[in-house]
Parts: structure tokens; sequence; C-alpha cells
């Protein structure tokens, strides 16, 4: 499978697995995750044991929501090879040695490297659950009931929905290229100039019919489904949402300013 | 290029994330003020961003090397958009990616709005672009306005990423040979880049030579422009420069900065307590990270914690999976 076709699968089976009532409410869910994200990214990189109990969050926020934590944290493993990439070399230059197991010394730098991959998965696997347990769209009129300027969510909205339509249009094209060309996969830079080109023409073309479309129908330079939204949305959060809100709200900070290890575990 | 949650602090993100609110607010604030004269810009940006999307998708081989490379699409966005327009449509693009396929992180959106928007879009593209393609392109200029617009908006991402990251405190490589890894990779990233877009660039103006957004304002607007861009990043500049000062200094931070107010020292005061000094001796030979305030116990107890509260949500959920599967 191209990579054009995983990542049509990827938008197609974000839209199937969308739940239309997704606990917790994206309301409480997304300032929820930017808070861990500001608590897990502020912890130093020698805490270890703080890092690892932030793992507990997704853990559950997994459960909440009805998603398998294997299946997340198998996603999340994507970003390994980058925080790698960061943090190979601090072994290379941060020689002090921390701990000793056995003969093995274990220099700062590798528990840098260590802590680097930790918060990358954390931190990914929070963003996957958001996103996997909300659906894009709901996530941006979240956004705009927030306060959010309209010309930044209606555009997320606008790319969002386009890029089915110009994903399958890339599809269509690059297998008629294929059925003409005789087995020949590669794109020389001249071939794919006029490939992409032609679909850049494409695109002005169609967005152009989109214009018309929107001005035919009264489109005065902002969405009108936004303000249906928001009045139809002005219902109060359940106690459940509540309830989640003040446990992580609380749990969160408690998580990241108090070494829970030393407390159990020492 | 996308940095990742795990390669910035939290004041570093923050502060890169007010930076680029105020050029969004300003983006949106331009954006909106052309919407009044011409309303099909905003199908024009939501349509584009989707193409950039899918651009992106195809690789072309690199002449003499083997391998693939595809184009990043700021130039190339700008050169039909405009500036403003061109970088809110490569921030959508942006989000997207890091919330729906984890191409870099959600707290280190401002980071990556700075290095990979801004500076090609607000930056390489009308301090250079513009200037070398001037009113009227031919191709000599449009290779040499992409390749030159192309390599210094990457070398200037890079070095946001290497400042970013750097200031993050996460990396131990020393800063010069750091930015000398990163601006070398870049280098030739930009030149690909640069060709994929005056390749692009000569196809479509081809095809239909008034696409270009230059025809559609004058040079006084462009100068305006870089007036406005300049202010823009000196102001940001400044909230940066201010934030990163006041959070990252050799202060203690909250926690302890609290002992300190009620101890007068960042560390907690040992107890003289006989007992108390035995264990903590006990405590300290055992350890195996002892400056570190990790031990094994402590690292094993964490994740023994971890598992076990997963497997008790994977048995909750398993049931409550089986419920709804069996409904439908």
């Amino acid at each position: 499978m191209g990579k054009l076709d995983k990542v049509f699968q990827t938008l197609q089976d974000l839209e199937k697995h969308k739940s239309y009532r997704a606990f917790p409410d994206p309301l409480v869910a997304l300032p929820i995750t930017i808070l861990y994200l500001c608590l897990l990214l502020s912890i130093p990189l020698h805490r270890v044991t703080m890092l690892i109990w932030m793992g507990l969050y997704p853990i559950i926020a997994c459960a909440c929501a009805g998603q398998t934590y294997g299946k997340v944290f198998l996603k999340s493993l994507i970003i390994l090879p980058l925080c790698i990439f960061i943090g190979i070399f601090n072994p290379l230059y941060q020689h002090s040695v921390v701990a000793t197991i056995g003969s093995f010394n274990i220099t700062q730098g590798w528990i840098s490297l260590i802590s680097i991959c930790i918060r990358g998965v954390f931190a990914l696997q929070s963003v996957i659950i958001l996103i996997e347990s909300n659906g894009f769209i709901s996530i941006c009129r979240t956004m705009r009931r927030f306060g959010i300027p309209s010309f930044i969510t209606d555009q997320l909205q606008f790319v969002y929905r386009y890029i089915m339509v110009i994903l399958k249009e890339t599809i269509t094209m690059r297998n008629a290229r294929m059925a003409r060309g005789y087995g020949r996969k590669k794109y020389p830079l001249k071939m794919w100039s006029a490939f992409v080109g032609q679909l850049f023409l494409r695109s002005i073309d169609r967005s152009e019919r989109i214009s018309k479309a929107m001005s035919a129908r009264g489109f005065k330079g902002e969405m009108i489904d936004y303000h249906t939204y928001i009045s139809n949305m002005q219902h109060k959060l359940s106690f459940s949402n509540i309830l989640y809100l003040l446990t992580w709200g609380t749990v969160l900070p408690l998580l990241r300013f108090t070494d829970l290890s030393s407390i159990f575990f020492r | 290029m996308h940095m990742a949650d795990a390669l910035v602090s939290t004041p570093i993100a923050l502060g890169a994330g007010v930076v680029a609110t105020g050029l969004l607010g300003l983006a949106g604030y331009k954006v909106n003020k052309e919407k009044e004269s011409n309303l099909g810009i905003v199908s024009l940006m939501g349509v584009l961003g989707a193409f950039i999307f899918a651009a992106q998708m195809i690789n072309f081989t690199i002449p003499g090397t083997g391998s693939s490379g595809h184009i990043i699409g700021g130039i190339l966005l700008a050169s039909f958009l405009g500036p403003w327009a061109a970088f809110l449509t490569l921030t959508s693009v942006l989000i997207i990616q890091c919330m729906i396929f984890a191409d870099g992180g959600l707290l280190a959106l401002g980071c990556n709005i700075l290095n990979m928007a801004a500076m090609s879009t607000l930056v390489a593209y009308p301090l250079i672009f513009r200037p070398i393609v001037g009113s009227r392109p031919n191709n000599v200029k449009i290779i040499v306005a992409s390749l030159a617009a192309s390599m210094i908006g990457l070398e200037l991402g890079a070095l946001g990423v290497v400042l970013e990251t750097y200031l993050s405190g996460l990396t131990a490589l020393p800063f010069r040979t750091f930015i000398s890894l990163m601006t070398g990779i870049h280098l030739f990233i930009g030149i690909g880049e640069g060709l994929a877009t005056a390749a692009i660039l000569i196809f479509v103006v081809k095809s239909r030579p008034n696409i270009l957004y230059k025809f559609h304002t004058d040079q006084s607007d462009a100068l305006k422009n870089i007036k406005n861009v300049l202010i823009g990043f000196g102001i940001g500049a400044l909230i940066l420069g201010g934030g990163i000062a006041f959070l990252a200094s050799e202060y203690p931070d909250g926690l302890e900065w609290s002992i300190e107010k009620i101890t007068g020292s960042t560390e907690l005061i040992a107890s003289s307590d006989a007992i108390a000094i035995a264990a903590d001796r006990v405590r300290t030979s055992t350890s195996i990270m002892p400056d570190y305030d990790n031990n094994l116990s402590g690292i094993l107890g964490a994740l023994m914690v971890l598992i076990v509260v997963w497997s008790i949500t994977y048995l909750i959920t398993r049931r409550q999976r089986k419920n709804s599967s069996s409904k439908e």
C-alpha cells in the first residue's frame, strides 16, 4: 500500500471510529490534554520516575474513551526515531555516572535519552486519544467555542474536508499514470512537476467551482453552521464530565509536583 | 523538520505559541480584509491547503542519489496566495498533520508554525522570492528565486529548531556542532525544495501566465507587508526573549520557590532523627541513582502501577467492547 492510500485509509478510519457522543466531552478533553502536555513537558529530564507516573493519564483516559491502550501505545511508537535522533548524542557528551547496575554504569546521557523517548511517547498518546475519541471536526468546533477566531477554525475545516477529495483525485491520477507507465514507479523531476502542476491547476479550478457554489448559497465570508451549532450546543456539561475535569485537574498537578515513588516505593 | 512535543520544554513551547498566535491574528486581519474584495480566497485557501497535503505524498526522484524527496510548499503557496494567506493555509496543514498524523507535537505547534510556515511565507517569500522574480517573471528568475528562497527559508527554520531544542535544554550536543549538523542537512533539502518549487511554478505559469500572486498587488503593498512582518517579528522576539529570560532563568521553579519561601533553601532539611539518618544511609547505598532522585524500586514501582492500571482498564473496557459488539 502506497503512502497516499495509507493516508486515505487513516482519514477514513478516523471518520468511522469517531463517536458522536464522545466521553469525555471535547470541551473537557481539550483543556485536560493541554494541561497534561504542559505538565509533562515541564518535568526535568532527570526525573524519570515522575515521567513514568505521568503514564497513568493516557491509560485511564484511553479506558474512559473506550479505546484500547495497546493500539494507542503501538501508534505512539512512531515518534521514537525522532526522539532518538535528538537524544542519541546525549550519551556521547554527558558522561557523569548517575547509577550503577552490577558492573554497568548508567550515565546522565542515557537517562536523558530515555526521558526524551518517554516524554515523546506519552505526549503523542494524549493527542491520539483526544482526536480518536472526538474526531477532528468536533475539536474544531470546541476550539471555536473557546473563542478561537472563525478564520482559523473555518480554514481547518475546509482543508480537512477537501483533503479527502484532493487525495482521491491524486490517487486516480497516480493510477492512470501507473497504468500507462509500463511498470515505472519513479517520478523524475520533470514528470513530477507536470503531475503536481496538473493537480494544482485542477485544485484551482475546483476552488473556483466551490466559491461560486458557496456564493450562490449566500456565503458571506464565515461558515454559518458554526452559529447554528453553537446555539444548538448550549447544553450543560454532564456530571461525569465535570467529575472527569475536576479529577484530572487535581491529579495531574499532583503527579507533576509530587514524586509518588518516593512515597510508595522508598 | 516537524518538532515533537518531546523536543521542547513548556516555557519555550508556550513562548513560541504566543508569537505564533500573534502572527496568526495579524494573518487573520489581512485575510479578512482581502475577503471583502475577493471572497474566493476562502475556498482557494482551503483547497490549496488540501493540495499541499496531497502533493507532499508524491515523491520525486533526486537525480544521482537514488533517493526521493517531496515538496514542503511554503514558497509555492505564497506565490499564489500571498504571504499572509499562505501562512494561514500552511498553519492549518501543520495543525492537521499534528493532530491526525502525529507529525509534530500539539504543544510544539507554535514552534512548528514559526519554523516551517512563518520562515518561508513571511520571511523568505517577501524578502527574497518577490524581489528576485520582479514584475516580469521568466524561467531563470523563477529558478533562482525558488532556490534562494527555499534554501534560506529552510535554513532559518532549521536554525529555529536548533535554538528551541537548545534553549529547552534537551540536547547535550555543543551548539556549534548541532547547528552545523542541522543546517548542513537542510541545505540539501532546501536545494531539493527549490528545484521542485521552480519546476511546478514554471509548469503552472506556462499553462496560466497571470496566476502568480504578485500580479494582484502592487509593489508598495509588498513593501508594507515586509514592514509589518519585521515589526511583527520584532515584537515576537521581544515577547519570546522576555518570556524565555523570565521562565528559563536560574531561579528555582514554582515548587522549589515555595519550598525556599518556607524553609529558606530549595532543598528540604533532612531530619536529625537517628533512625531517619540510618534509613537515609541505607537508601543512599542501595539507590542506583542517588543524585537523580530516582531509585530502582521507584522506577519499578511506578512501572508496576502502570501495568496494573492498564490491566484493570483493559478488563473493564473489554467487557464494554464485547457488550457493544454483541448489540451491533
